[in-house]
């Protein structure tokens, strides 16, 4: 751009001329006026040179001044309308750039300047214009789119048909890219004939109007298609200034007429086709539409008529006749809907028809018309019927032949068969005629439909007599429709019953006839072939069941014999076993039961014989009273009928007894005929023989052997159990006996802990009455005591241990029942009937209190020979180590010493008192008879015993004859009297006074010793003299606790006694009484 | 005064109970223990050993258990019930051997249990050792 040309300096150079022309004057002016004042000056006084010289430089300077000042003033001026020219031009200079921009093609320019001058004006001017412009752009841009996007092919065509414009819908559908289009008139793509067309008919329309035709349209790629053209004016400015057309495609509408065309085709084709009658009614009941069949059939062109007068010939409609109206269901439910109806056909015969309707819905979606499709099913109605019929007839069938089958007696279901029949055929009556047994004459068992009085007339017939009987001879079955006019049937009885249908048909049985049966109507009636041929199956059927019924009765006899005969023998059987087996003692039902096999067999002897030790035979029991009971019948070996059979072991049977060879016979039997011997054997033993005696000649059957036999084997176990029973008895006695006489308890448990046996060491062991714990669960009877939990634990594991087969022992100690405890040893082991089966636990209880006793006695007394070895011991070790010490002086030693041996004396005392009551116990003392002097063995004691008296300051008292001879072991004697005095300075305090009596009364020496000691309190008394017994006042005293167990020994040795009297706290006297021995 | 007194005592013979209803044992054990130097009370009644003890006021007591009239331990019992001789060490001689007679012992306060047969030289050492003196004497 030209900057010369710009606003601003256009401005500028005015401004620049502007101030030249003022500056220029006023310098010259100045100037001029200043050359003036010179001259005036000058003029009034003239100036000298100096100060002519000094003026003209003032006056230069003056003009550099006014020079100067011009070019400042110049550019001040210049500047400053520089600045002001910007401003002012600015918003001009806005308004151009907007301007420039809307121009370019920017859309919604707006300037913002709101000043009221003329610029202020322009803008808002161009604001409006700018907003205009943005709302026609949008407009425009619009119906370009309308266009652009029109799925109908669409151009826009200028006045004269050129194109404008295409949618792209167009070049889609007809080929053409819009470059082949824009420019070219429109009927350039029309057939001539459709240009033709086209322009006469615009010229025609008055130019405002549509014009809309169906033409021909070149196209690109498929030549020439039909189109439907609408030409329509858009006028602008209210001037027709363009055409718009749209341009529709026909091909596929075209393709929708044809096949609609042809899918109507071909329904019509398919319901004219089909054989059933199809009609079309509207709600009037107007047939619109109806098939080829439906014509044919009416032999007209039914449409429009009414369809009840076309189907059905009637005049008014079907439901007002209250008939079914198929249409009118349809209309009314909109649903298809289906019934069988019947009408008239061409030959008035009935059709069955099988009427379908269904909804046909117009475009609102109601039913508009009915199609009402019928077809004839005449035919299938009838085969129906025809095949219930059949049906009718096998169910008949069948339930005959299940009352025949179902019956065990066959003439008990006649009547019904019969009335089943006639239900059958529907025919009004029957009967049934039987041959009897020889095949000679019928009788009628039952019949129906007809008089008594008649049935009398012919109830027996002869074979050849009327028709059954001749139907019976001949065994082939008369049919007659009616039988006044059959030659058959002309001299029978039946026809003057006003009986008209007639059938006799033969029952055959299986191996002979059996009968005949007959049915009639009163009407005629024709028996067809499958008529004849159910009456055939019935006859077959009664003859099966008639020999079923037969056989039936006949086995049912044979069984009923048969039962009886079985009966008899078991009753007999069961007889003779309770007989046998509920008597202990055998001989008293030997007799009844002969007897009774007597009977059974109908013999006339029974004998029963057993072999004795011998060998022999002997009479056991007979029927016959001239057999005597333990009778002896055959010897060894003789060759009579019995040994044979317990030779044989098997039953023998002789006929002709009397004259039989080789037989010896007894003479009281020798009367009888036949004769059976069955052996008795108890497995390989031969007990004897059961013989029975038949007068006459019989053959016994093997049943009646066999039934011998089996009684006979009864025999043998009954008396062999005898046998047993009795030797069990006496095992079983021995061993309650052994049981009760043992000290331990023995309780036989069951599996279940229930008590089976128990003894009497039992019940006392536990607390308990033995023979009523019988019974009784073992936990029942351990009390559940707290005090007795152990006892019990340990009994129940021991118990349930034998259960499973294990044997365990135990011990503990138990609370009987009254609440004392005691000590218990027991064991429980599985008791076995066989090997592997167990049958309960046998518990063996053992009160172990006396053992335990024993035990703490035996304990007891080794303690106190202990005690008692030490005291000496003591003394013996203590003096013997001080005097080899040399702690004592010799006279204290002297002392001491005499201690030792004195106290080695008393412990090889002790020593030889434990030896005695060992050899005592062990019975190995030995003893030493011989006349003795007793006073002498008194004295001699008494005298060793002095320092012991002396030392417990006792004082004795001795009284005897002079001497007293005995005959005895002075020994043991002494031993005995120094033990007896020895205990009562034992247990008795100092100074106590002992009296000993010797005297002889009775024969026997009496030794009494009294004492006014510590005596023994009655608790303890009675065991006193027991081995190791001390009594508890003892406890702190010395002593074995032999000494009275020796002496009781040594008494008994000598075959006396020894007794103990005492009172507690007063004294104790002991009493031996032994015999002299024969010395004086 | 107090140191007085307590040298006094010190110094004083130490004085033996001895209990036995065995003649023997106890001349033997009264030898042995005066042959030490220790004043010896011997008695064979047991019935009275409580108020011999009670008079005399000894160092020490040897009883015997096995005694006919009171038995070794209730005597034991009878002094240990004593405030005024609880303190008095007991030795119990005895021919038992059990242990529970051992405890049993115990229970009734009994210092040392010795059991027959013993050497008299070992019971006077445990003597002394109770008395707490030195076996110096021999």
């Amino acid at each position: 751009m030209n900057m010369k040309r710009r606003l601003p300096f256009r401005i500028l150079s005015l401004f620049f001329v502007f101030t030249l022309v003022l500056i220029l004057p006023l310098a010259v002016t100045v100037i001029k006026d200043l050359t003036k004042m010179e001259d005036s000056i000058d003029s009034v006084s003239p100036l000298t040179p100096t100060q002519k010289m000094e003026y003209l430089k003032y006056k230069d300077k003056m003009f550099d001044d006014i020079v100067i000042m011009s070019f400042y003033i110049f550019v001040l001026a210049f500047i400053i309308s520089l600045l002001f020219s910007r401003k002012l031009l600015s918003p001009i200079n806005d308004l151009r750039d907007a301007m420039l921009d809307l121009s370019e093609g920017r859309e919604g320019v707006q300037l913002d300047y709101a000043e009221g001058d003329e610029i202020g004006d322009a803008v808002r001017a161009f604001n409006r214009i700018s907003r205009q412009v943005l709302r026609m752009k949008r407009d425009l841009q619009i119906g370009k789119l309308a266009v652009e996007h029109s799925p109908m092919p669409v151009v826009v065509l200028d006045e004269d048909l050129v194109i404008k414009e295409a949618s792209p819908s167009f070049s889609r559908t007809y080929g053409y890219s819009s470059s082949e289009l824009e420019g070219y008139s429109l009927l350039e793509f029309l057939d001539e004939e459709s240009a033709k067309e086209i322009r006469r008919r615009i010229f025609d329309s008055d130019g405002s109007s549509l014009v809309h035709s169906h033409v021909r349209m070149i196209t690109k790629t498929e030549g020439l298609l039909p189109v439907s053209l609408e030409l329509s004016d858009i006028e602008l400015d209210k001037e027709p200034g363009a055409m718009i057309a749209y341009i529709r495609d026909l091909r596929k509408e075209r393709t929708l007429e044809e096949a609609l065309e042809i899918e109507r085709s071909n329904s019509e084709a398919i319901i004219d086709s089909t054989e059933d009658l199809v009609v079309i009614v509207d709600r009037e009941f107007t047939i619109t539409n109806a098939n080829l069949a439906m014509r044919v059939r009416t032999g007209r062109d039914v449409i429009g008529e009414t369809c009840h007068l076309a189907i059905y010939g009637n005049t008014e409609r079907c439901y007002l006749r209250g008939d079914v109206c198929s249409a009118r269901e349809v209309f009314d439910s909109g649903k298809p809907f289906r019934t069988v109806g019947e009408t008239r056909g061409a030959d008035d015969a009935a059709v069955s028809l099988d009427i379908m309707a269904f909804p046909l819905m117009d475009s609102a979606g109601d039913v508009g018309q009915v199609v009402i499709s019928m077809r004839d099913i005449t035919d299938r109605v009838r085969f129906e019927e025809e095949i219930d019929r059949k049906n009718h007839e096998l169910t008949g069938l069948n339930e005959i032949s299940r009352m025949l089958s179902r019956s065990l007696h066959a003439e008990g279901v006649h009547d019904e068969v019969i009335e089943k029949m006639c239900e059958m055929f529907s025919l009004d009556g029957g009967g049934v005629y039987l041959l009897d047994e020889m095949g000679r004459s019928l009788k009628c068992e039952s019949y129906k439909g007809l008089s008594v009085d008649f049935m009398n007339n012919i109830r027996a017939l002869k074979l050849d007599e009327d028709m059954p009987g001749k139907v019976a001879l001949t065994a082939s079955p008369v049919f007659s429709q009616d039988i006044m006019g059959d030659m058959r049937i002309e001299d029978s009885a039946f026809r003057h019953t006003g009986i008209r249908s007639f059938a006799c048909v033969p029952i055959h049985g299986k191996e002979k006839m059996i009968g005949v049966f007959f049915i009639f109507g009163f009407s005629p009636r024709a028996f067809t072939d499958s008529d004849e041929e159910i009456l055939g199956a019935i006859s077959e059927i009664m003859g099966i069941s008639f020999d079923n019924s037969r056989l039936y009765r006949r086995m049912k006899s044979l069984y009923e014999q048969d039962k009886q005969r079985r009966s008899d023998e078991q009753k007999d059987l069961l007889n003779l076993t309770s007989m046998l087996a509920s008597s202990p003692n055998i001989d008293d039902v030997l007799g009844p039961s002969l007897e009774l096999i007597k009977r059974s067999c109908w013999a006339d002897l029974a004998l029963l014989t057993l072999l004795d030790d011998g060998g022999g035979l002997i009479v056991k029991a007979s029927t016959d009273q001239t057999f005597m009971a333990e009778e002896s019948l055959y010897g060894q070996g003789s060759k009579s009928l019995e040994f044979a059979a317990l030779e044989r072991k098997e039953p023998v049977v002789v006929t002709g007894l009397s004259s039989a060879m080789n037989i010896a016979v007894d003479e009281r039997l020798g009367k009888y005929f036949t004769s059976v011997s069955v052996p008795i054997n108890v497995g390989d033993r031969a007990l004897g023989t059961v013989s029975l005696y038949y007068s006459g000649e019989i053959s016994p059957s093997d049943e009646e052997v066999h039934f011998l036999r089996t009684i006979v084997s009864i025999f043998g176990v009954a008396l062999e159990r005898t046998r047993l029973f009795e030797s069990v008895a006496i095992h079983r006695s021995m061993a309650e006996t052994v049981l009760e006489s043992i000290g331990d308890g023995v309780v036989t448990l069951s599996p279940e802990g229930v008590v089976i046996s128990m003894n009497k060491a039992a019940g006392k062991i536990l607390g308990i009455r033995h023979e009523r714990s019988v019974g009784f669960s073992m936990s029942d009877i351990i009390s559940t005591d707290g005090e007795n939990f152990e006892f019990r634990e340990k009994f129940l594991d021991s118990f349930r241990k034998a259960s499973e087969g294990n044997s365990a022992f135990h011990q503990a100690t138990m609370r009987r029942p009254d609440g004392t405890l005691v000590p218990v040893t027991f064991s429980c082991s599985p008791a076995r009937a066989r090997a592997d089966s167990l049958v309960g636990a046998v518990c063996v209880f053992r009160d172990i209190s006396e053992m335990l006793e024993l035990d703490k006695m035996k304990t007891d007394f080794v303690r106190s020979v202990s005690h008692e070895f030490r005291t000496p011991l003591t003394a013996i070790m203590g003096m013997t180590e001080m005097v080899l010490e040399e702690e004592v002086d010799r006279d204290r030693a002297r002392d001491y010493l005499e201690t030792v041996l004195i106290e080695s004396h008393r412990l090889s005392r002790m020593v030889s008192d434990v030896l005695d009551i060992a050899r005592i116990e062990t019975g190995s003392m030995e003893f030493d008879e011989n006349d003795v002097d007793f006073v002498k063995i008194v004295r001699e004691v008494l005298q060793s015993l002095d320092s012991s008296i002396t030392d417990h300051r006792a004082s004795i008292d001795f009284s005897s004859k002079p001497k007293i001879k005995v005959r005895g072991d002075s020994e043991k004697l002494k031993l005995m009297l120094r033990h007896l005095i020895e205990n009562s300075l034992k247990y008795s305090d100092r100074g106590v006074r002992i009296s000993l009596q010797v005297e002889i009364k009775n024969d026997k020496l009496s030794i009494r010793v009294f004492d006014n000691g510590w005596g023994i309190s009655g608790k303890d008394l009675p065991r006193i003299g027991e081995k190791f017994f001390r009594a508890m006042t003892t406890v702190a005293r010395k002593g074995t606790g032999l000494g009275l167990a020796i002496c009781r020994e040594i008494a008994s040795m000598h075959g006396g006694t020894l007794a103990v009297e005492s009172t507690e706290g007063e004294g104790t006297c002991v009493t031996v009484l032994m015999p002299c021995g024969g010395a004086e | 005064m107090r140191y007085c007194a307590n040298a006094l005592w010190r110094s004083r013979v130490k004085k033996i109970v001895v209990i036995d209803d065995e003649p023997f044992i106890l001349m033997m054990v009264e030898d042995k223990l005066k042959r030490a130097g220790l004043s010896v009370v011997a008695s064979r009644e047991s019935v009275n050993a409580y108020d011999i003890v009670k008079k005399e006021k000894p160092d020490l007591v040897i009883l015997d258990w096995m005694m006919p009239e009171t038995s070794g331990i209730e005597v034991c019992r009878l002094i240990k019930k004593d405030p005024e001789l609880a303190h008095i060490p007991i030795f119990m001689l005895t021919a038992k051997g059990q242990e529970e007679d051992e405890t049993l012992g115990l229970k009734a306060g009994v210092t040392k249990y010795i059991t027959k047969p013993f050497s008299p030289k070992v019971l006077l050492d445990d003597v002394l050792g109770a008395l707490g003196m030195e076996n110096s004497g021999g």
